[in-house]
């Protein structure tokens, strides 16, 4: 039998959330195990479908996608329900997966009295970012893309502090501003696509791909030259501000800050997890596929932007004093990492931009829940009223560690593996970007550590003194994700091997190369045993 | 030895430090003190065994096959021609002696740990922490992938800040470990941008694979010695030496059995196990390679200056902590590899020794660590005394101790190889070097054990306990007797410690380091063992018997001498000046400034500009109908004309 079983990770999470509308809304153990059912559901296929995807041949064609579901949608316009998974989109469709039972998890029922309501709009969001990583067809993805955006309004706006109406009005109007000019470019795309004869335009990624636009002049008004780029680069401009929004990328970020402060842990674990990775994972599947030329014209800038992020964040985490106000500068930091990766253009960059998105919706989660923990027990988040916790919370103190280590790309973490292949990557592009990022990860260190044991160290604060450790069940919340940060550290293989033949296919798009590069270098095997 | 015979090893050696790790901090605060003791100590133990198979097995090897590479797992795949890495281990003899000394000193101050750490509550998280920090120690000194060798260095760095921070509740302690932390990041980060060098160029990151394809490097070049350069600021850090030197007298802030693993006798020397170990890269770098030796006598030099007047028992000794290792890096650094490892081996053995010692006087001292409150111990604590003065006389280098084989044998090398057209010139700093620390070890230990009791502790003072005792007994024999079997610093004299070596540093050419002619060596052997006595016996009379007394004597030295050595030469302030305050202003102006006034600016302006406009366009709704019907007039004439224009032409 063919099951959908792409559609059925969309549809589940949407059924779900139609189906919790019949439960009463006092059932609040019914609705959570229902929401946490239905995710669950979600992430068993997802691996399911990973485990498998090692094995199985990959289709043909620029995307080499490993399992493809297509339909008719608009045939007039050529546009199609198509869903495709590959090495890159399955490793963030797990991320996915987690991130979302990881917030199914977190929510307890004491938390909020409207809980149908969120765990509504949870599902909702999770169909939406799971359509946005599966759509192979631009205008699909689109209408993901935008339609994540009604759920994540309503969670935003009604979970969190006093602000969170203004931070979530100015969240989206940045993001729709980015996304009406995607609009635009992805209108333009299917208008030039360079067609054969008897073949009509498609909103298909991989049609679109390969039916690139000519390349035309410089775009000129008669008298007025009012730009000198040409509309290809103009329309990856479109793009990536769209995708720069969602990253975020300094100068683009400030919206990030005051929605993470007014957002509660347990919205944040997905949103901070899955939803600013999107931006990252726009850049790779339709940046680098898409925009080969702009974006290697471009990319100077891009990375400087990202190390103008990892700086600037990291600078910004020295010297914030609430708690999660760090914590969210950190992630602007560490999200500049991600998109110096891709910008490097080269295989080992966005390899490393793959795995530290993984890493970081692990870290970031981790980190955010420890925070509210911490928030929820002391009642403040300034970190000059915290001080000595360790003494009162031993096991919060050694998870919170391996966190912070994690946030701080130690060796032997996951995130030093991502971090290491991005700055590599970054110092083929140009040594220079690699130093400044390693000044980068200096700071890291010291803002991480300011964090840590500004919280845990210290003699301990007199009104402190009562404070409990994590409960059991907050523990075994937080437990999985510290012991993947250590997982991925000493063997993350596995995120390597997956995604490598779709970014070696990604990566020799974008520059024009070939996607099976002879073996001229000597390949690096195994030790040469003397004996 | 065969692959699964070294698998299996190494292994061993790392599961059994790891395991009591996890042991001791997941079951040690439930199951009391004597399990922690137990499982904290035994753990290394085995692990020493294990270590004294894999030397039994190194030994064994039959010549040429003294190095096995295993391979654990796959730790990472990108593909031919991108990162490609192994879980891999190397055991060879330079490896083996590291495991030696790591496993064999470290589980003496572990049983030291057990009395020393008797009444602390926290003895579980502290055993942990210990035995992590061997499990790290040995991954960094058996990995055969410069990304694992970083992981261990690294790890080595986190435990050494954990054990620093020990006890958190100390603000000063919890700076140190902060300091340290940082530290040691930085010099973390010049060693992967040397990693991207030699990936790039070599394209494999495994260390016997780059050491089989130097030929990517050529000799002499800007690329190697660039290499170098950064792998020898990584090593600069690890080791305390200039200019990232700042943090290890700060790190005196932890328990002093740390002081004595990590901060004396391990961790601070992998940046001459570093630079040992990749030698083929050295070889290829003179200049680089002269800036090692350089730094690292500069280093001694400066050290031994500021020891020479500090007032902290723990800062004495970690200043000649620095110094000596300051010795051991201009050893690699001109090419005497062998020989710096040999000071290594009895640095450990001498350095632990006196700081477990001094440990025992600032316990009976009930935790006092200035010197000027103590005098007159020796007549209290015998054993202990007595201990300290064998290291202290090895420290010193005064013949038939330890320090005197590896010291002198060391120096030997520098009167034929050094930096530049006058290689005399940092051996005869050397020498100097030699009076400083004669000078130095003697102070502390004529106004620690005599003179006047000066505080009324000291006359309650009483002999350590024999779990306190004994480890410090056995390695102040062993700093007696350690090197006789093994080198003698004069060239066809007993040999077997460089001969052991000699395998992994065969390629070394001779031009480097190659040993000085017998009438050199022995003319070098006196003259420093002549500054050595000098600086003992000047620390007798100035110190012993005030004749003539220290202050009188500093009183006639230029004023900034005795200035620059008590306050450490200022690096601290200088480093607080030219860095963390530059960077702490930028900071503070992105949070008030460019974030409000910038970033958020524009988008503000953005809105700002639009509303305007909306605002504007709102007085237009008067809700008037005359205005309607006025505004509908002009604007259907407008229209009218621009249409009646726009078509008659």
């Amino acid at each position: 039998m063919n099951v959908p079983w792409l559609t059925l990770v969309i549809v589940i999470p949407v059924g779900m959330a139609i189906l919790l509308q019949l439960v009463p809304r006092s059932q609040t153990a019914l609705i959570k195990a229902l929401m946490v059912g239905a995710t669950a559901t979600v992430a068993v296929i997802v691996f399911a479908l990973l485990y498998n995807m090692a094995g199985s041949p990959a289709g043909g064609g620029p995307l080499s996608l490993h399992y493809q579901e297509r339909h008719d949608w608009i045939p007039a316009i050529g546009a199609s329900y198509h869903l495709g998974l590959d090495g890159l989109s399955g490793w963030l469709l797990a991320l996915n997966a987690g991130v979302f039972l990881l917030g199914a998890l977190a929510v307890s029922r004491r938390a909020t009295d409207r809980l149908r309501f969120y765990a509504t709009l949870l599902l909702l969001t999770e169909a939406a970012t799971g359509g946005v990583l599966l759509s192979a067809d631009l205008l699909l993805f689109y209408l993901f893309w935008e339609g994540m955006l009604i759920p994540l309004y309503f969670l935003l706006s009604n979970f969190g502090d006093e602000n969170r109406g203004r931070n979530t009005l100015k969240f989206v109007i940045y993001t729709v501003a980015g996304s009406l000019l995607m609009l635009a470019s992805i209108i333009w795309l299917y208008f030039n696509a360079h067609l054969g004869t008897g073949e009509t335009s498609s909103f298909d990624l991989a049609f679109l791909i390969n039916h690139p636009s000519a390349s035309q002049a410089a775009l000129v008004i008669p008298g007025v030259k009012i730009s000198t780029f040409t509309p290809q680069q103009l329309v990856f401009i479109g793009f990536a501000l769209a995708f720069a929004i969602k990253i975020p990328i300094v100068p683009f970020h400030t919206w990030l800050p005051g929605l993470y402060e007014s957002s509660p842990p347990f919205v944040l674990v997905f949103f901070a997890g899955i939803v600013s990775k999107l931006g990252a994972y726009g850049f790779i599947r339709y940046g680098l596929t898409l925009f080969p030329q702009p974006i290697g014209y471009f990319k100077w800038v891009l990375a400087a932007l990202a190390v103008l992020s990892i700086i600037y964040g990291a600078l910004m985490a020295l010297s914030e004093r609430d708690i999660k106000r760090i914590v969210a500068y950190a992630s602007i930091s560490h999200l500049g990492f991600i998109a110096l990766g891709i910008f490097s253009l080269t295989q080992n960059g966005v390899n490393g931009a793959i795995i530290q998105i993984i890493n970081h919706g692990i870290i970031i989660a981790a980190l955010f829940l420890i925070v509210g923990m911490i928030e929820a027990r002391t009642g403040t988040r300034e970190l000059h009223e915290l001080s000595g916790l360790e003494k009162r919370m031993p096991w919060l103190y050694f998870l919170f560690l391996v966190a912070t280590l994690a946030g701080l790309g130690m060796p032997g973490m996951n995130s030093f593996v991502g971090e290491f292949t991005i700055m590599l990557g970054a110092f083929q592009l140009n040594w220079i970007y690699a130093v400044l990022a390693g000044g980068g990860v200096i700071l890291a260190c010291w803002y991480m550590l300011r964090l840590h044991q500004g919280l845990m160290h210290d003699p301990i604060k007199p009104v402190l003194e009562r404070v409990r450790d994590i409960r059991l069940g907050e523990a075994l919340l937080l437990s999985p994700l510290v012991a993947l940060m250590v997982f991925l550290g000493v063997y993350p293989r596995p995120v390597g091997d997956l995604a490598n033949p779709s970014v070696a296919q990604y990566v020799s798009i974008a520059t024009g190369a070939n996607p099976n590069p002879s073996s001229s270098a000597p390949s690096a095997g195994t030790p040469q045993a003397p004996q | 030895m065969s692959v699964d015979t070294a698998s299996a090893l190494v292994i061993l050696i790392l599961l059994f430090p790891l395991a009591g790790a996890a042991l001791n901090a997941v079951l040690g605060p439930r199951l009391g003190r004597g399990f922690v003791n137990l499982a904290g100590t035994l753990s290394i133990g085995a692990a020493f065994v294990v270590a004294c198979v894999i030397l039994g097995n190194v030994i064994a090897a039959p010549a040429g096959h003294s190095a096995v590479s295993v391979r654990l797992w796959q730790w990472l795949n990108l593909g031919s021609g991108n990162l490609s890495i192994g879980m891999d281990f190397t055991l060879d003899p330079l490896s083996a002696l590291m495991v030696m000394v790591i496993t064999g000193v470290g589980f003496l101050i572990h049983v030291y740990s057990v009395g020393y750490m008797e009444h602390d509550p926290g003895v579980a998280r502290f055993f942990a922490y210990m035995n992590f920090f061997i499990f790290s120690m040995l991954t960094l000194v058996l990995a055969a992938d410069l990304i694992i060798l970083i992981v261990g260095w690294a790890l080595v760095a986190l435990s050494s800040y954990l054990l620093i921070g020990f006890w958190y509740e100390r603000a000063s302690a919890v700076l140190a470990a902060r300091k340290a932390f940082i530290t040691q990041v930085i010099g973390d980060v010049a060693l992967v941008i040397a990693a991207f060098l030699i990936f790039l160029n070599a394209h494999t990151l495994s260390l016997p694979n780059i050491f089989a394809r130097t030929a990517a490097f050529p000799s002499g070049g800007i690329l190697v010695n660039g290499i170098c350069a950064l792998l020898a600021i990584g090593a600069f850090a690890k080791s305390a030496q200039f200019p990232l030197h700042t943090w290890l007298p700060d790190a005196m802030e932890g328990p002093t059995p740390v002081s004595a693993l990590i901060h004396a006798a391990t961790m601070v020397t992998a940046g001459v196990y570093l630079i040992a170990r990749f030698h083929p890269l050295f070889n290829l770098a003179p200049i680089a390679g002269g800036m090692v030796a350089c730094v690292g006598m500069g280093t001694a030099l400066m050290a031994g200056i500021i020891a020479l007047s500090q007032i902290d028992i723990k800062r004495v000794i970690a200043y000649s902590t620095m110094s000596q290792i300051g010795l051991m890096i201009y050893a690699v650094g001109i090419g005497a590899y062998s020989a710096g490892m040999f000071h290594f081996a009895t640095h450990a053995v001498f350095k632990a020794l006196l700081f477990m010692a001094a440990g025992n006087v600032i316990h009976s001292l009930h935790d006092e660590q200035d010197i000027r409150l103590m005098g007159g111990m020796a007549a209290r604590m015998r054993w202990t005394h007595w201990a300290f003065l064998s290291g202290s006389l090895a420290l010193a280098g005064i013949p038939l101790w330890a320090g005197w084989f590896s010291k002198e044998n060391l120096l030997g090398f520098g009167t034929v190889a050094g930096p530049g057209p006058a290689p005399w010139l940092l051996y005869m700093v050397g020498v100097g070097v030699n009076v400083l620390t004669g000078l130095y070890a003697f102070r502390l230990w004529a106004t620690v054990f005599h003179g006047e009791p000066q505080t009324a502790r000291v006359y309650a003072a009483k002999e350590a306990r024999n779990v306190l005792l004994v480890p410090v007994v056995i390695l102040g024999v062993l700093s007696l007797i350690v090197a006789w079997p093994l080198q003698w610093p004069v060239p066809n004299a007993v040999r077997v410690f460089s001969d052991f070596l000699s395998p992994v540093f065969a390629g070394t050419p001779a031009g480097l380091a190659s040993e000085p002619a017998l009438w050199i060596a022995i003319v070098a052997l006196v003259i420093g063992t002549l500054a050595s006595l000098l600086g003992v016996g000047a620390a007798q009379r100035m110190w012993l018997h005030r004749e003539p007394d220290p202050a009188a004597v500093a009183a006639r030295l230029p004023r900034a001498l005795p200035l620059l050595s008590y306050n450490k030469f200022y690096f601290d302030e200088l480093y607080d000046a030219a860095f963390v305050r530059p960077v702490r202003a930028a900071a503070r102006t992105a949070r008030r400034v460019v974030e409000p006034d910038v970033f958020d600016g524009w988008i503000a302006g953005l809105t700002d500009l639009l509303r305007g406009f909306s605002v504007d366009l709102r007085a237009y709704q008067t809700g008037f109908i005359r205005d309607y019907a006025a505004a509908f007039t002009v604007g259907a004439v407008v229209l009218v004309v621009v249409t009646a224009v726009f078509l008659s032409r």
